[in-house]
């Protein structure tokens, strides 16, 4: 997570240059079809990015980005990370294998995708989660449209952010650790209550 | 062709007709057709009832907006059937839970506990029907883009926005369920929580006393009264509600126990229970004026209460054991942030004399006869005792009386009699019936005899139970260990094949119960949840008579039947060694000389009983709550089964 808040990526910037997308539930079910090989840790993110953004070679400073990224994310050995990675990876692999989604997906913040996908939300849902959970499939596919800068499509702004916010693990987590402190603190009440009233009917015995 | 129980007053439309179809088709079910019942004047525009009928009040529907998606309405209505509740007992499971979830969450904080946890039963049901129909027809109609009819129909029967939190929480978990955007049917932020003000209580005055020494005393009883006030005050205030925590852990519950209705519905009250406090305001589920509550569903209409085969059924479903907590602290134990549940602190019912959750139960017997209050109270009082003690029953044996012989011999198959063989062995019918002319070796039978099968072992055990129901006894309907105590004893013994008899005695002339030993275990129960509240005066008169001639006490092949008494009392039971009626002060002992064994179950702090019971011979066992019943009958228990050899003496005469 701090390899994502020290990018200090602008959410304002984000949604200024929003372009059309493929709906969310299209990336979501391409998530779902993720290969298996792509989630082998053996497999080396930065060979996989080479097949399958290579098409973006000429695309200079983009491609050099990409590369930082996946570097970091081998760097930090990190599973989830690197199965974050993966993903993303897989999503643009898929127009291939699968067929162009429509619109396509974009390739232009492709290295801010990454990052996004594999230190922001791997580092608070498991990857595999991802796959195996359609909430969290959901969040993966809007999480990585946004950071595309993609709008879903037949969503307009108002309706991508309130479910994009709606499926936010990170803002749900914090959420509920502190939801979870007042329910231990309302114990805690209840506790010193019993107590109180042990006290009393001791004291009323003893009173007696 | 008229339908057989449908409405002939108002059939069904052509458009109706056809929604009802589309409805049953949905869930694969075919009901009899709906009762349609104009200006019904119930809460809302349709509900159902038991055995399995629809009914809508088109009126209300009109007048709600919502006439025109009959299908959703219908879809709704069967799900009841269908998926929640679907049957009686599952119905009451929900309201138990519910009732769970407000007694953890604080009771005396929430008004008409036992009404809203009806409500809060029938709003879970709700959801998790309305999202199983609006996902069937979605799946059916499969058109992207347009909205299924249900999730259509809640944009119409949100159009109110809601005025209190509960509603809004509910409204806000549909949005998350359906990924429709905030505001879809609620506003985007949450009711504001109504502010109130708390009056501080005055300060306790002591109670006048005589002595310093008592003054003191009197001093420290206000200042911990004061203390539990003060304690209270904070506990009624910080009731947590977190609406938008809420609405997504609700969506959670919804999407993970929409097939098991009973298990969810704890932690759907829990999520819910805090924001019907009185801290927490109104409920907001009114919607606006003249609207229909709850978003189009009255719930269930009438019924009869529960009988005690239903009672049993619910009250021991082992769901209704789990122990109530919030679903944020689910979420953050497995998470690995809190500990997991313990007795110390896990969330318990206001009163834990109650004997609620120290045996799983979570419900204390006085808080299930107010829910069930339009049942039989003697059932209901039953049913809970029963399954409270259900997981410490075994069947109650003890070693056979009756000495192993082996000289027992049944007939076998018929041989030839040879002239080797004795001539007493010949059977004479059989030879003859074979053939009348008799030819020896020929003609001639015998009848072989084998060994009978070894005598059973082990053999049921007969116990006489009297009862203390004086006034210083738990009433059974508070909960009462030595009740308990005295379920597992019964439901053991007659599980073993045995018999017992319950005497419930209090003051002077107070005794109830049968004269007779039964297996009838409603009758032994009744018995043993009998009670008079007055003095206590053990009935040393009929205990007397009823050693005085053990003669006749014969069990099957003539073998002398085992005696066996369990007294259960508090430090009352003096009486039962003369005092306050000297001219029987010797019966206690001298029957004592006629059982095989004697045991007062006591619930006594100071263990007065120790040396009286011992000097006649009695051995005490001491429950002082709910959890200490089981682990005294199961002593009690090991002691019959296994009796030590130097008690192995013949049946009679000073067994103990």
């Amino acid at each position: 997570m701090q390899r994502w808040l020290a990018r200090n990526e602008s959410i304002d910037a984000v949604w200024a240059g929003m372009v059309p997308g493929p709906s969310a539930d299209a990336v979501a079910s391409r998530i779902g079809a993720v290969p298996k090989t792509f989630l082998d840790d053996r497999v080396r993110v930065v060979a996989l990015a080479g097949d399958v953004l290579e098409s973006d070679r000429g695309r200079g400073q983009e491609s050099t980005d990409v590369v930082a990224v996946l570097d970091e994310v081998t760097a930090t050995g990190s599973s989830v990370a690197r199965r974050g990675a993966a993903i993303a990876l897989w999503l643009w692999a898929g127009d291939e294998e699968l067929g162009a989604l429509a619109p396509p997906l974009a390739r232009e913040h492709a290295a801010r995708a990454l990052a996004a996908m594999a230190f922001r939300l791997a580092s608070v849902v498991d990857p595999a989660e991802w796959v195996s959970d359609a909430e969290r499939r959901d969040e993966a596919a809007r999480t990585f449209l946004f950071w595309s800068g993609q709008l879903p499509a037949g969503e307009d702004r108002d309706t991508a952010s309130s479910l994009l916010t709606m499926r936010d693990s990170l803002q749900r987590n914090g959420a509920l650790a502190a939801a979870a402190e007042e329910h231990a603190h309302r114990l805690e009440v209840t506790r010193k209550l019993q107590e109180a009233r042990a006290r009393e009917a001791a004291a009323r015995y003893t009173h007696e | 062709m008229t339908p057989l129980f449908g409405s002939r007053e108002h059939p069904l439309d052509d458009r109706q007709r056809m929604a009802w179809v589309s409805a049953q088709a949905l869930w694969g079910v075919h009901l009899h057709d709906p009762e349609l019942k104009p200006g019904a004047h119930m809460p809302s525009f349709a509900w159902f009832s038991f055995p399995p009928q629809v009914v809508v009040d088109p009126s209300e529907a009109e007048r709600n907006g919502v006439g025109a998606f009959y299908e959703s309405i219908f879809a709704h209505e069967i799900g009841h059937h269908v998926l929640s509740p679907s049957t009686r007992v599952t119905s009451f499971a929900l309201a138990q839970q519910m009732a769970r979830a407000i007694a953890a969450t604080g009771r005396d904080l929430i008004p008409e506990p036992d009404a809203k946890a009806q409500m809060l039963s029938n709003l879970w049901s709700d959801m998790l029907i309305n999202v199983r129909v609006a996902a069937m027809q979605r799946q059916r109609d499969g058109m992207p883009g347009v909205d299924p009819e249900m999730i259509r129909m809640w944009g119409v029967l949100s159009s109110v926005p809601p005025t209190g939190q509960l509603w809004w929480v509910v409204l806000r978990s549909y949005e998350i369920l359906w990924s429709k955007p905030a505001g879809f049917l609620c506003p985007v932020s949450p009711p504001p929580r109504p502010v109130r003000r708390v009056e501080r209580a005055a300060p306790t005055t002591p109670q006048a006393a005589d002595t310093d020494a008592q003054r003191a005393k009197a001093v420290a009883a206000a200042a911990a009264v004061d203390a539990r006030i003060a304690a209270e005050a904070q506990w009624a205030e910080f009731v947590v509600t977190n609406p938008d925590v809420d609405a997504g852990l609700l969506a959670e519950t919804v999407r993970t126990f929409g097939d098991d209705p009973v298990s969810g519905a704890l932690r759907f009250g829990m999520l819910l229970a805090p924001y019907l406090t009185a801290a927490a305001g109104s409920t907001g589920l009114s919607g606006g004026a003249g609207r229909a509550i709850d978003g189009g569903c009255a719930g269930q209409e009438g019924g009869a209460p529960p009988s005690a085969g239903e009672l049993e059924e619910v009250l021991g479903d082992p769901r209704l054991r789990e122990v109530p907590e919030h679903p944020a602290v689910i979420k953050a134990r497995e998470a690995g942030g809190i500990a997991a549940p313990s007795a110390e602190n896990g969330m318990r019912p206001s009163d834990p004399r109650a004997g609620a959750d120290a045996m799983g139960q979570g419900y204390g017997v006085a808080e299930t006869l107010e829910l069930y209050s339009a049942a039989d109270p003697n059932e209901v009082i039953a049913a809970w005792y029963i399954t409270a003690a259900k997981r410490w029953v075994k069947p109650l044996t003890q070693p056979a009386s009756r000495p192993n012989s082996a000289d027992e011999t049944i007939p076998g198959a018929l041989e030839q009699w040879s002239i080797d063989d004795e001539i007493a062995s010949l059977d004479w019918s059989a030879t003859l019936s074979t053939n009348p002319t008799v030819i020896p070796g020929v003609t001639t039978r015998l009848r072989a005899v084998l060994p009978d099968a070894p005598p059973e072992q082990r053999e049921s055990v007969r116990l006489d139970i009297y009862i203390d129901s004086s006034g210083s006894m738990r009433a059974p309907r508070a909960g009462s260990p030595a009740v308990l105590a005295g379920t597992i004893l019964i439901l053991s013994v007659l599980r073993g094949g045995g018999r017992v008899r319950v005497t419930s005695f209090s003051g002077p002339g107070q005794v109830a119960g049968g004269a007779r030993f039964t297996r009838d275990r409603a009758e032994a129960l009744r018995d043993l949840t009998f009670y008079f509240g007055g003095g206590t005066t053990f009935p040393l008169d009929v205990f007397g008579v009823r050693y005085r001639d053990t003669r006749g006490d014969k069990g099957s092949h003539g073998a002398v039947t085992r005696r066996h008494v369990v007294v259960l009392s508090d430090d009352g039971l003096r009486s039962m060694f003369g005092t306050g009626q000297e001219e029987y002060a010797r019966t206690a002992l001298e029957v004592r000389r006629v059982l095989d064994s004697g045991t007062l179950i006591v619930e006594d702090r100071r263990h007065q009983m120790a040396e009286p019971a011992a000097a006649a011979g009695y051995d005490v066992e001491y429950i002082d709550t709910m959890d200490d019943a089981p682990a005294a009958c199961a002593r009690l228990a090991r002691r019959l089964a296994e009796p030590r050899a130097s008690r192995r003496l013949t049946p009679g005469g000073r067994r103990g």
